[in-house]
């Protein structure tokens, strides 16, 4: 059944405060989460003051002065720090986001940082992504053809079609968007999520492909798709401004179609 | 822990082809309740006020007792489409899931039954 709280192991317990060295006016307190495997204890939050005034303007940045300066021990992923990877995707302020891209200016009193919502923590800022890109792999998520191209040549596509996968070849699959839906929540086992829905339309979009056919059979699901209900967390939430919901909404418009009224 | 591989975990027991009937139904049945809550709407007003036998007379008319048949088969019909979304996504003890389907099936059914009687009692006469 539905669980409304977690487990009383998982549940975070007050952790250590850390002080910011001198007498800086200009600090801001970061609470973060902290989550060890191999000590058998209970999730932490451990606050991090930081100054401001010696540190870069977005989140990323404050936890990597973190880390270097305050607390090695803190552990995350990062790679690009421009948007690009979606490697430091983690709910901070109460949405998911990108650490890189999100300004601390924008956050109003203490910085709250945790880890992706419902996906397994590895550790701290960790969470396990092996199911959300097994579910990748699932839609396989290559141009497939039938038909034989020209030796000489590429597949052509023409300027209008190129432009439907604008607001689609830019996700980055950070997972933000999956995991802000409660849907994906309660049913993430067979509910492919808006990231891999969104990524399962941009083929179906793509004039190149012709596998159309199979890809909705695939799709065609009370739970792989039909357990999106609209709720739209994973637009708002999308760090790279994209539209999950809309491409799952033109896939069911997709099924419509192929099946008439 | 399972020793699957994680897309064989995915893959699972594969599409059902099946899931835009159930969407493409209880869209096509909320449109249906829309235009059915307004006649609804419109013989409650219209009938405001008057004795019960003409109440009774109103309703007894084909088109009425057609158009209330009409109603109580659409709204039970997406009521139990929308009760098992609800207990899909929720519950998810197969067998306790199995057996509530069932249940709202059935009780949907049976609530059906009832008001088409109660209309056909009403335009009968009996």
């Amino acid at each position: 059944m539905l669980e409304l709280r977690l487990a009383p192991e998982s549940r975070p317990v007050k952790g250590h405060d850390f002080t910011a060295p001198g007498s800086s006016a200009n600090t801001r307190i970061f609470q973060i989460y902290r989550w060890d495997p191999d000590k058998g204890e209970n999730p932490r939050i451990d606050s991090y003051e930081v100054d401001l005034d010696d540190c870069g303007p977005m989140v990323l940045d404050a936890i990597l002065k973190i880390k270097n300066e305050i607390d090695p021990s803190l552990t995350l992923r990062r790679s690009c720090r421009e948007g690009i990877c979606g490697s430091c995707a983690m709910n901070i302020d109460g949405t998911n986001t990108l650490a890189c891209t999100k300004p601390i200016s924008e956050i109003k009193g203490d910085v709250k940082i945790n880890p992706l919502p419902h996906l397994e923590v590895i550790k701290d800022l960790v969470p396990d992504m092996t199911h959300f890109y097994a579910q990748y792999a699932s839609i396989k998520p290559w141009i497939r053809t039938q038909s034989v191209p020209f030796p000489d040549q590429e597949r052509l596509q023409s300027q209008h079609d190129r432009e439907k996968l604008d607001g689609l070849y830019e996700c980055i699959l950070c997972a933000c968007c999956s995991t802000s839906c409660p849907s994906y929540w309660w049913n993430g086992d067979r509910y492919l999520g808006p990231a891999i829905l969104l990524q399962a339309y941009r083929w179906l979009a793509d004039s190149r492909d012709e596998a159309t056919g199979e890809r909705l059979d695939e799709l065609d699901d009370p739970f792989r798709l039909y357990r999106c209900h609209t709720i739209m967390n994973c637009t708002s939430t999308c760090p790279k401004g994209l539209n999950p919901a809309k491409a799952i909404a033109e896939t069911k418009k997709m099924l419509l179609q192929r099946g008439g009224a | 822990m399972s020793m699957q591989d994680p897309l064989a975990q995915v893959r699972g027991m594969g599409s059902s082809r099946g899931g835009s009937h159930h969407w493409r139904s209880q869209r096509y049945s909320a449109l249906l309740l829309l235009l059915l809550s307004a006649w609804i709407l419109w013989v409650g007003v219209s009938l405001a006020g008057v004795d019960y036998a003409t109440a009774r007379a109103a309703m007894s008319a084909p088109f009425n007792a057609g158009m209330a048949i009409f109603l109580a088969g659409t709204l039970f019909y997406h009521a139990q489409l929308g009760l098992q979304v609800v207990i899909e996504d929720y519950v998810h003890i197969d067998a306790v899931e199995f057996v509530l389907l069932i249940v709202v099936r059935l009780a949907c059914l049976a609530a059906f039954l009832v008001s088409a009687i109660a209309a056909l009692k009403l335009a009968l006469g009996a």
